[in-house]
């Protein structure tokens, strides 16, 4: 069965599903984290109170999560032409992927972030800190074990994700698998590029979960 | 140092609540210096009228002034450099557990915009007064209350302030660390001239270290004076509750150990202390009387060994219970 595995296909796959994961779990990080800041401390009580500011973000990040993630694609390749040049690839697919994954995040960073205990919020305030440094300083620090294993969780979503994206043109081992494998009848092709797919996600968990335990002073 | 002019304090009606007043025509008076206690039982406006020092809350009517300073006044950067020398410790003490001792203590340094030389320099010698050099590079989920509290002090101190503001700062710590943490709070306030106000709903704490007190009653402080005095001759009858609370040791016995039983267990006692009485032990019984509680209190004093002894005994008939403190 293992015979008729083309290798070659299987490592540029391999490349392209880590490149689009890297890619796009870098900016999810990127947009989720200040996102998720938003959230919280423009919310009622909060150093930053905005309570209309509050809802705008909430309606978007509601909107981009309650559209599934499949639509998500369709409707973005075409806003990837525009945004990097190209409507097919590894490099187009990481547009929907970071649509999808970043409000995704944001909720996850938002939820530590309301985790970080009032009192030492205030004990900084009482010290003369500035509303930006007690983002900075306290809530961010003191939520990173819990931004580190979201991150994970959200990582292996895309995981997931970019396979899907893959089968519509982004390239990468879920459209491997699809192509060289399904529809080849090519049963090996199939199951070496799901295999890959399950050893990424377990590899990212567990450095996901030792980060997050080793960050954890408490 | 501090000054309260007629503060009132409504937080406003939300959707699931009424409008709480939680101060009402509050005025007092706090000099450099000095050690001011304000207890009140849980409601009262404790909270709220500490954070109104520090501009943690502002108050709907009435001036707050610390050191001349309108607090309700200041501009938000104002505030921030005023809220630098007003240092602040709390009941649940409040640490950054992602940092270290040492880098809790370093925080407010920073956040001033200290050097890193200085801050260096401050922060080791403000572990060594807290007694606590040895555990700077440990994370505050690794230390107990006492030592959790004493990071708390020496981060509120970072800023050399002239006031310290103290929310039930001991009420998460037993007896015994409570009086560490007093003593402290004590010889800093002698060393370096600091204004403390402390809040709290424990008479012992007043007792053992504050010069003037206040007693709150929602949002009212109805009744002010020297700590002293108003354990002599309290007026309102909610202060006569506190005071009870601690019924104080005769003064010519300031060492000794004081026993507490129940009217059920004070034949066996009684017993015990007659034998003591024998071996040349004063006992003094406080107040001559069973007070509400069902508790009368004695307060021995002699040879430390027979002080010991007597304690053993009331082990022996498992009243250990019973003993409260070492006076
Ligand atoms: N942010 C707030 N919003 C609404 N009501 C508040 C707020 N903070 C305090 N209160 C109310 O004000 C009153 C006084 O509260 P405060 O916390 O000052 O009491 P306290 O004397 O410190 O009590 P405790 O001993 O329980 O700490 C209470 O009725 C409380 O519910
Ligand atoms: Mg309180």
């Amino acid at each position: 069965m293992f015979n008729e595995v083309d290798w070659n296909a299987v490592w540029q796959a391999t490349g392209e599903t880590i490149y689009m994961v890297g890619i796009s779990t870098f900016f999810t990080a990127l947009f989720g984290i200040p996102l998720g800041i938003l959230l919280v401390v423009t919310d009622r009580g909060q150093i930053w109170e905005n309570t209309w500011l509050q809802k705008v973000a909430a309606v978007i990040v509601n909107f981009f999560r309650a559209v599934p993630f499949i639509v998500l694609v369709l409707f973005l390749f075409p806003v990837a032409e525009f945004l990097v040049g190209t409507s097919l690839g590894p490099t187009a697919a990481t547009i929907p992927l970071i649509a999808g994954a970043a409000p995704f995040y944001a909720r996850i960073v938002e939820t530590a972030l309301r985790e970080v205990d009032k009192g030492v919020v205030e004990a900084a305030l009482a010290m003369g800190t500035t509303r930006f440094r007690v983002v900075t300083k306290v809530l961010l620090p003191e939520a990173t074990p819990a931004l580190v294993s979201g991150l994970t969780v959200t990582c292996v979503t895309l995981i997931s994700f970019s396979a899907m994206a893959g089968v519509v043109g982004g390239g990468g081992l879920g459209d491997a698998a699809y192509r060289f494998g399904f529809q080849s009848f090519n049963d090996g092709m199939l199951y070496v590029c799901g295999l890959l797919l399950v050893v990424m996600v377990q590899l990212i968990q567990w450095i996901g979960d030792t980060l997050s335990r080793r960050l954890d002073k408490r | 140092m501090i000054e309260l002019k007629g503060i009132g304090k409504v937080f406003p009606a939300r959707r699931s609540s009424e409008a709480v007043r939680a101060l009402e025509n509050v005025n007092l008076k706090i000099g450099a210096g000095e050690i001011f206690g304000v207890i009140g039982r849980s409601g009262a406006g404790k909270s709220t009228l500490l954070r109104l020092v520090n501009g943690l809350e502002s108050p709907t009517e009435g001036s707050v002034q610390v050191d001349g300073r309108e607090i309700s006044r200041l501009s938000e950067a104002e505030l921030r450099a005023e809220r630098q020398k007003i240092g602040m410790i709390f009941q649940h003490f409040n640490l950054l557990w992602s940092r270290t001792v040492w880098q809790n203590v370093a925080f407010p340094l920073e956040v001033a915009g200290k050097s890193k030389a200085d801050i260096r320099k401050k922060v080791d010698y403000l572990l060594e007064r807290v007694g606590l050099s040895e555990r700077a590079d440990a994370y505050p989920a690794q230390l107990s209350g006492g030592q959790k509290q004493r990071v708390g002090i020496a981060r509120a101190l970072a800023n050399d302030p002239k006031v310290l503001l103290c929310d039930e700062a001991t009420s998460a710590l037993d007896p015994e660390t409570t009086s560490s943490i007093l003593q402290l709070l004590k010889e800093i306030n002698e060393e370096m001239g600091i204004t403390l106000l402390l809040i709290t709903h424990e008479m012992d704490v007043v007792q053992e270290i504050c010069h003037r007190m206040a007693v709150m009653e929602e949002g009212q402080v109805i009744e002010t004076g020297e700590v002293e005095q108003l354990f002599h001759h309290p007026t309102h009858p909610l202060t006569r509750q506190f005071v009870h609370q601690v019924e104080r040791a005769p003064a010519e016995s300031p060492s000794g150990v004081r026993i507490t039983c129940s009217s059920q267990s004070f034949p066996q006692v009684w017993g015990i202390l007659q034998t003591a009485k024998n071996n040349g032990v004063t006992v003094n019984m406080l107040g001559g009387e069973v007070s509400e509680e069902d508790q009368i209190t004695f307060v021995l004093d002699g040879a430390q060994e027979e002080m010991d002894r007597v304690l053993h005994s009331l082990e022996e008939y498992r009243l250990q219970g019973e003993v409260k403190s070492r006076v």
